[in-house]
């Protein structure tokens, strides 16, 4: 039986693996992936296809990485799972999510450096995900090639956010672990990004010997995608010593090779270096020839750090030769979004690494705990030892008090600047609401000011019919006066209402759970976030319904929390309408199109049913709906699909929570170009009679 | 003079009604409400282009106030109804807007209705 389990894995082994140096079929890799039922084959084709769109698409390849995950949890598989954790990272940092992966390179190199994970894994015969991996070491080694690599991850990543020092520092530690280990296609990639590690840090003869180094080992290994990088590195390292003809030369090799390889990022990297070059050298045109064609391929990645660097060498390039106004703004564009980038990330790059810390003073002190208990057993009846024990242990105690403070001290200030983050995503919103408040004030008003002048007039009449008799009259006079006052009142009322949600959806949150008619609440919010918008975009139009269930009971939330969401909900909605708009009205000038979109007609829905024992509020467009891969990331703070400066990437995020706090549920049903429904669901307690 | 007013606020007929009260019991002034813009078109149609004058809100659901106007204008090739808009926006971009599509006048609300009267040569009666 066990024999027969073999021969069919091998046939399986067959049918979808293919040697690491051809040419691969990612079609087959994945149709290979969705029939087979076997779990180590879903871990190697996903691992495999993982290693495929490393370079080409962090997207995917975080994707399948995780279906690796999965699998090596689930069996078990320590190894696997800090190699797929690693993966995990590697994506995150191309995508240019620095804090998420170096938060997964940490939770991969701790399973790597432990000794434990060698107990339980694959054995000789499963087929490799990529390069690196050689089931031919032993256990130990195969645990430092691992461990070698997600420190290499981990140098990459530092190094790319400017921190060298501590690059070097997991640099040099991996290719320690790469000699260690005796695998050779790890030594070499290591050797490279040591070397491109001592190029930044200004070490030109450091640079070129290892990247020289890694040059060699590369001719010899049949398969290595990262030569251009080799290249490109060492065309960096003559560049710095002011040799560019040499340079060029290694750099329009670095091209060739990268793309040879499908190694985009090297492609992206290398254009912009001849474009540099190209610039320097007065040659313009080529220069943004580069860039454009590096732009191309970063947009293509999705690696928004690249991307940025190209808009910014495109601005730089107009500047020289366009001085008009709309550059000149581009360029401020450009720099605020590289501000935003980089002060968003670098504060939740210390969140963690804060956390690192945590955990190496955590292990320092369990260290230090173990010897303390080693000297009391050895000194055990001995006062005099006692009293020193006494005293380290004092000192002990000490040093993990201050550094509990130290700690506490970071977190509480980690709280605060959270809780400075929610307000001001408040404080957008706020702003804007406020033109739409101010136009649902001044149509109160209006009723306010001029019945009670009416008034005013009638009564004088009324006086007038008195003097003369005329009672009915009188009367006449005093009933419109009456039902005057009550309009009055009314829209007081009204107008009093507008600005008692505006201070509320400022004020910081209470957490006052109040009985709330939610029915009002959506009929509220829709009005003003569609007043908002109107007053904002002139040109904006879009219907709206609203269909509200009366029997919706009320019941007990924060209001303005929950404001808040459908708020938001309805702002996207209406957001999202004016996007299907304009590309429709771009549709339109495509003469004559077979697509009916031109006479779209943009609709929000907001309704309210209930669900059983829950309310469900409802908010439907026929908008642009959500695209299949940004779908699972809408919910993810600091996501944004605005341009730069219009969103905070924080309302879905705050909204999911606020509704988890409340113990229901927020989900969408979406379609591309046909629109979008974001349901909120929650509880009614005690439903029953 | 028959002047169609166009509002998303129901109770704009009432404040209306009252305001020109005399003026309507003298028969100097006919009203008619109108509380969409398309309502406002249909209204236009049935009344033959008998009214003279539109008082139009510009932030309505549905057609608003600026493209009731637009129609208006373009549509009535004789001489087109007067048009004043009035709305809760009294910024500058609202009002170059209102101009440029051809109204007649601009209004901010809380409207003054004395100095609306004077506009219509109402005032002194």
């Amino acid at each position: 039986m066990k024999l027969l389990r073999f021969c069919l894995l091998s046939i399986a082994w067959m049918a979808v693996v293919s040697t690491t140096a051809q040419p691969v079929d990612l079609d087959s890799l994945k149709r290979g992936l969705r029939s087979s039922k076997n779990d180590t084959v879903i871990l190697v084709l996903s691992g495999r296809l993982a290693r495929e769109y490393k370079e080409i698409n962090p997207d995917s390849a975080y994707h399948y990485a995780n279906n690796m995950l999965g699998i090596a949890i689930r069996l078990n598989l320590r190894l696997e799972e800090a190699i797929a954790i690693g993966e995990l990272g590697y994506s995150l940092l191309n995508q240019g999510n620095y804090p998420r992966s170096l938060q997964d390179l940490l939770k991969a190199i701790a399973i790597a450096e432990d000794p434990a994970s060698e107990k339980n894994i694959l054995p000789q015969n499963v087929p490799l995900y990529d390069e690196f991996t050689n089931r031919n070491l032993s256990p130990q080694l195969q645990r430092l090639t691992v461990l070698s690599k997600v420190k290499q991850y981990a140098a990459i990543l530092y190094s790319n956010s400017l921190n060298y020092k501590k690059a070097l520092f997991y640099s040099k530690a991996a290719v320690a672990l790469a000699r260690e280990s005796t695998n050779i296609p790890i030594l070499t990639i290591n050797y490279i990004t040591l070397g491109r590690t001592y190029m930044y840090l200004n070490q030109p003869d450091s640079a070129l010997q290892n990247l020289q180094k890694g040059y060699d080992y590369s001719l010899k290994a049949r398969d290595n995608r990262y030569l251009g990088s080799i290249l490109l590195n060492i065309g960096r390292v003559y560049l710095s010593e002011h040799k560019p003809a040499i340079a060029k030369t290694f750099f329009k090799r670095a091209l060739v090779e990268s793309n040879n390889r499908d190694y985009f990022r090297g492609v992206v990297a290398s254009d912009l270096a001849l474009a540099d070059l190209f610039k320097a050298s007065g040659q313009i045109d080529s220069s943004q020839y580069h860039i454009r064609h590096g732009l191309k391929v970063a947009n293509y990645l999705n690696a928004p750090d690249l991307s940025l660097r190209c808009y910014t060498a495109l601005v730089d390039i107009y500047k020289r030769t366009n001085t008009d106004s709309t550059v000149k703004y581009q360029s401020l564009i450009i720099r605020i979004n590289n501000e935003i980038f980089n002060a968003k990330q670098a504060q939740q790059f210390q969140n963690i690494d804060f956390d690192e810390q945590q955990r190496i003073t955590e292990m320092e002190a369990a260290r230090k705990e173990y010897q303390s208990k080693l000297r009391t057993n050895i000194l055990l009846g001995s006062t005099f030892t006692l009293v020193i024990i006494a005293f380290f242990l004092y000192r002990n105690s000490r040093t993990r008090q201050k550094a509990k403070q130290n700690i506490e001290k970071a977190y509480e200030q980690l709280k605060a600047t959270q809780s400075q983050l929610i307000q001001s995503e408040k404080m957008a919103s706020l702003g804007e609401l406020t033109a739409g408040i101010a136009h649902e004030i001044q149509n109160p008003l209006n009723f306010v000011n001029n019945f009670s002048e009416v008034n005013k007039e009638l009564l004088g009449e009324m006086n007038q019919a008195i003097e003369k008799g005329n009672l009915d009259e009188a009367m006449t006079l005093a009933r419109a006066v009456m039902e005057n006052c009550e309009k009055v009142n009314h829209h007081g009322k009204r107008a009093d209402a507008i600005v008692k949600g505006m201070l509320q959806h400022s004020r910081k949150s209470s957490d006052q759970k109040e009985p709330t008619d939610i029915n009002e609440l959506c009929d509220e919010y829709l009005r003003l976030a569609y007043h908002g918008l109107r007053a904002k975009d002139k040109s904006f139009n879009a219907k709206f319904e609203i269909q509200l269930d009366p029997s919706v009971p009320k019941i007990n939330v924060v209001q303005q929390e929950i404001g808040r969401v459908v708020l938001n909900l309805i702002n996207n909605a209406f957001y999202a309408c004016t996007e299907r708009s304009r590309s429709a009205a771009s549709e339109k000038l495509n003469a004559e199109g077979q697509k009916q979109d031109a006479d779209y007609e943009p609709t929000v829905v907001v309704s309210t049913k209930i669900l059983g024992n829950r309310i469900e509020i409802k908010v439907r467009d026929n908008g642009s709906g959500i695209p299949d891969h940004i779908k699972e990331k809408i919910f993810q703070p600091f996501f944004t699909t605005k341009p730069p400066g219009q969103g905070t990437g924080l309302g879905l995020s705050l909204s999911y929570d606020i509704v988890k706090a409340h113990g229901g549920e927020l989900n969408v049903e979406t379609q591309e170009g046909q629109g979008s429904t974001f349901s909120i669901k929650l509880p009614i307690p005690n439903s029953g009679k | 003079m028959k002047i169609l007013v166009v509002d998303d606020e129901q109770d704009i007929q009432v404040l209306f009604e009252q305001r020109f009260r005399k003026e309507i019991r003298d028969k100097r002034v006919e009203f008619f409400f109108a509380f969409s813009g398309e309502e406002a078109l249909e209204r236009m149609r049935a009344m033959e282009h008998e009214a003279v004058l539109i008082l139009s809100d510009i932030n309505m659901p549905g057609m608003n106030g600026f493209q009731l106007l637009e129609e208006v204008k373009k549509k009535y090739l004789k001489p087109p109804p007067v048009v004043m808009m009035i709305t809760a926006y009294g910024d500058s971009e609202n009002h170059r807007m209102a101009k440029e599509l051809g109204a007649d006048d601009f209004l901010t609300k809380p409207v003054d209705f004395n100095a609306l009267k004077e506009k219509l040569n109402l005032a002194g009666a």
